[in-house]
């Protein structure tokens, strides 16, 4: 399988150049204005869960929903799609007031399968996230010296730059979307953070290679034979990536689903940002220092 | 088949089968989110006397592990998080209350004069015991330690008709009256104990009291119904995906992907037993995370084939493209593997908890798919493309 598909064309890789600065900007502003749908383990409450052997009707919701606005000022009352899930978050509860909660709660439901109390500080989690953010440009530093010498720094760069763009659109997408991120977001953003580069290296990998054996040829041209040439892997990769996990997308259930929905969008924007972000920046800079 | 190749299959062998081993007999620790119990986070309070530092954090980590081992919880876990954070991690308990309580007490026990002045600390106590008085009423023996035993008997031959007061946190417990000197460093302590009360109060005497007083900050309480229903889901989904993976392989690369998914299979076994060894903690995430890695693992794979399909246009012969394609894939595979195990040594270092386990099952996995998808793949490679059905179907190699 050859291809030969101009993706560095000046043209070509300034478009997506803008693109993609546009749309971190766009999602940025939503990340500073709307903040991300934090799950309560990010903010101070209790939340009550019921897992049901039967779907609730909506004469018992409309109940529950009656009871709980009664209670206390603030709630949300979430159900699960097939309606036999339940989720009350509230203020925070001490054990009088879940206590009572839940017999209130009970006798509107009647028999259920599982039943989940949590409360939660928010100091906690922020501390938590504050420190996968250091631990994350830490290790953000040391891949760009790796590369550097490895490669080239203009490399490094390129390749950072690729990254930084996936996980600050896999955030955006999050917060324009308004889907929920719970404490499993971060193991996803760290593993994005390993496969991303992953991704990146294989393609800069060949693009060193056929450097040297292509010494006189123009370097967009260079790197754009490179990307053709390992397209097929870029593909397979991602299929196997994406067949191991679709699966637990369907069946994961409501704890995984934001950790999945991030590998996801991650892994496919991975494969854009390699070809479109890195490399169309790493193409950008070689043709200003030539001239 | 060269004698180097032979030594490595029997090595690859052999890593198989300690492997399967140990995926069969080791026992599987499951975190909290899959198990159910407790999670307690307590704030370390500072007070005029002490200042909170790293080593009066690690201490009391170490005092509250006594203490829960006296509950018998199994497999507690106890980690610092922030800089005055404890966070504790209790499996499968049944009563949240009494282990709070057990948690949450700081027990400094003091023994003091009338005046108020403070003779001795818990720190002095060698062991704390419940017995029963003449009447049946429980009560804590309280054995001291050489140095606390000579003070104490200094102080009671000193003290005769006068009261010793005994202060458990601010609270005096009891204030009998010095009978006689008290030489063999042995007390006891009575109040209107109920056998349960006594019986916690020597498990915190035993334990010492905490360096410094703690809060609680956060209980949470996990049932285990819904993590066990999701790992089940999970633990299904990923033998799914699995599956598709093998599939995906054999379809795209015949025979080649039949040897990437042996190599796939016996990465799986060694990863979920290098956890067991290790004795990590498996979360929700953490196997969606081995659910992932399957798929990432045959990416070196995915590399060097293709790779193979390249040089074979150019070289012709099975055995020279084997060759070729791996030389030249290994460069990238090892520039790419050794950016994410740089990536999660920084995560490890400065990361707390649960990130620190993420930096570890991340780098095991990268390492072990290495092994498997370079090493055992060429290994196997190496001696089965020179069966005689590749020589005339060469087609079915996947070149």
């Amino acid at each position: 399988m050859k291809t030969n598909i101009n993706f560095l064309g000046r043209k070509v890789r300034r478009f997506f150049i803008l693109i993609s600065l546009l749309f971190i900007i766009f999602g940025m502003t939503s990340y500073f204005i709307n903040g991300l749908n934090l799950s309560i383990d990010f903010q101070s409450g209790s939340i009550l869960y019921y897992k049901l052997d039967k779907p609730l009707s909506t004469k018992q919701i409309s109940e529950i929903r009656k009871l709980v606005n009664n209670l206390f000022e603030k709630s949300i009352i979430q159900t699960g799609s097939d309606l036999k899930e339940i989720w009350i978050r509230t203020k925070p509860l001490n054990e009088e007031e879940n206590k009572k909660l839940t017999s209130l709660v009970e006798k509107i439901i009647g028999n259920f399968k599982g039943k989940d109390w949590t409360s939660i500080e928010p100091s906690i989690s922020q501390e938590l996230r504050g420190k996968a953010i250091l631990a994350s440009v830490l290790a953000i530093i040391i891949m760009l010296v790796y590369i550097t010498i490895r490669f080239r720094f203009d490399f490094a760069i390129s390749a950072i730059i690729g990254e930084a763009f996936v996980l600050l659109s896999t955030i955006s997408l999050f917060s324009i979307f308004r889907w929920e991120v719970n404490p499993s977001f971060i193991a996803a953003i760290l593993t994005l953070l390993g496969y991303t580069i992953n991704d990146t290296i294989i393609v800069f990998d060949r693009i060193r290679e056929n450097m040297k054996m292509y010494p006189k040829e123009d370097f967009v041209s260079v790197a754009n034979k490179s990307i053709n040439q390992v397209l097929v892997r870029t593909f397979y990769t991602v299929i196997t990536t994406l067949l191991a996990i679709t699966p637990l997308l369907i069946m994961g259930g409501a704890v995984l689903r934001p950790f999945i929905i991030a590998l996801y969008l991650g892994i496919l924007l991975g494969t854009y940002s390699n070809i479109f972000v890195a490399s169309a920046i790493l193409a950008e800079w070689r043709e200003v220092q030539k001239t | 088949m060269n004698i180097r190749s032979e030594y490595k299959t029997a090595l690859i062998v052999a890593i198989f089968a300690i492997s399967l081993w140990i995926l069969l007999t080791y026992p599987l620790r499951l975190g909290l989110d899959i198990k159910g119990g407790i999670r307690v986070t307590l704030q370390a309070q500072k007070t005029p006397t002490v200042e909170i530092t790293d080593d009066a954090i690690r201490r009391t980590i170490e005092v509250i592990r006594n203490r829960i081992d006296q509950l018998g919880v199994v497999e507690p876990s106890l980690y610092k998080e922030g800089y005055d954070k404890i966070v504790v991690e209790l499996p499968g308990i049944k009563d949240p209350e009494k282990a709070l309580d057990i948690i949450g007490q700081t027990a400094l026990l003091e023994f003091k004069d009338e005046n108020g002045k403070t003779i001795l600390t818990g720190s002095a106590l060698k062991n704390a015991r419940v017995e029963f008085d003449q009447v049946g009423q429980p009560m804590v023996r309280v054995e001291m330690n050489p140095e606390g035993a000579k003070i104490f008997a200094d102080f009671t031959s000193k003290n005769i008709g006068k009261p010793v007061i005994i202060v458990l946190d601010g609270r005096v417990i009891s204030s009998p009256v010095i009978k006689d000197a008290i030489t063999e460093g042995v007390g006891v302590i009575t109040g209107k104990f109920t056998i349960d009360e006594a019986q916690k109060l020597a498990i915190l005497l035993r334990a010492g009291a905490l360096p410094v007083p703690v809060k609680v900050i956060e209980n949470r309480t996990i049932d285990p119904t819904l993590g066990r229903d999701t790992m089940e889901n999970a633990y299904k989904a990923g033998i799914i995906g699995g599956i598709l993976v093998i599939l995906f392989m054999i379809i795209i690369f015949r025979f080649l992907g039949v040897v990437a998914d042996l190599a796939l299979i016996l990465y799986i076994i060694m990863d979920i037993a290098v956890l067991k060894l290790l004795n990590a903690t498996l979360t929700l995430p953490g196997i969606a995370g081995i659910i992932l890695s399957i798929g990432m693992a045959v990416d070196a794979n995915c590399l060097i084939f293709t790779r193979m399909r390249e040089e074979y246009e150019k070289k012709k012969t099975p055995m020279a493209s084997l060759d070729a394609g791996f030389r030249n894939a290994l460069r990238a595979i090892i520039d790419s593997n050794v950016t994410t195990i740089l990536a999660a040594f920084v995560l490890f270092i400065y990361g707390t908890g649960p990130i620190k386990g993420f930096a570890v099952t991340l780098t095991i996995g990268v390492i072990l798919s290495m092994f498997t998808a370079i090493t055992v793949t060429r290994t196997l490679l190496e001696n089965l493309l020179q069966l005689p059905i590749f020589k005339k179907a060469t087609k079915l190699i996947g070149l």
